[in-house]
């Protein structure tokens, strides 16, 4: 059965200075992972989305890891 | 009629856009050229620079040195230059969104900052707490074969059973 990390850890915003978090959440060349490996909701994966792209932006995380 | 509810919304000072204040975070990323004994003068600076914008702090962290994740470039006095590292700290506040805007121009002006991101937030912290690995599921299939291992083990009884396995 598909379970929400977030939903199920009662994270209500995700924070895009949290990399450890958002790492959990991406592929070994940096790349977001899809719905279907993350199993997280569609809001909460907009949501994701959203921060690991600001973290991206701040040079938090990378943009392609080799 | 129609003409002066719409007037009385227009004089409605709650609807005012100067007037609504708003949540704001500032995350930021300082030159690495700033000696680390001058770190704490410059954050003081900047944070007092934005208090007379009109800012009401709620939550900030010190900047950190960090190895950015990719080279950065910024022109500072005409001049482009590229950065690998920098200070990276975030300030939490409250201010009109007129305010807002206002600090938004003369963060773009900063020349002591590489990178900047403004966003709207919530006043409660937004950083999650640490937790292990791994979710509930796999945690239960870990401990249930303990408990097993766990019990007492009498050793005629495992003869027996291995007796009437043989026969």
């Amino acid at each position: 059965m598909k379970q929400d990390y977030f939903s199920s850890n009662n994270i209500k915003h995700i924070d895009y200075k949290d990399t450890e978090l958002l790492r959990r959440f991406l592929t070994p060349s940096a790349r977001m992972q899809s719905r279907r490996r993350t199993d997280v909701t569609s809001k909460n994966q907009r949501k994701l989305a959203i921060a690991i792209k600001r973290s991206r932006f701040m040079g938090l995380l990378p943009y392609i890891a080799k | 009629m129609l003409m002066a509810k719409i007037k009385e919304v227009v004089a409605d000072p709650s609807l005012d856009t100067d007037t609504k204040s708003s949540i704001y975070e500032v995350g930021y990323i300082m030159v690495p050229s700033i000696p680390e004994e001058n770190l704490g003068g410059e954050v003081s600076s900047f944070k007092d620079s934005l208090a007379d914008m009109g800012a009401t702090f709620i939550s900030d962290e010190y900047p950190k040195m960090l190895e950015l994740a990719y080279e950065m470039s910024r022109s500072i006095q005409n001049k482009k230059q590229k950065f690998s590292y920098g200070y990276f700290g975030w300030v939490k506040f409250e201010c009109s969104t007129h305010a807002g805007k206002i600090i938004k121009d003369a963060l773009d002006k900063n020349e002591k900052l590489v990178r900047y991101l403004m966003i709207k937030t919530v006043r409660e912290s937004t950083m999650s707490s640490k937790r292990p690995y791994g979710n509930k599921d796999g945690y239960k299939r870990r401990s249930s074969p303990k408990a097993e291992d766990s019990l007492p083990i009498n050793e005629e009884t495992i003869d027996k059973e291995i007796e009437a396995l043989v026969v």
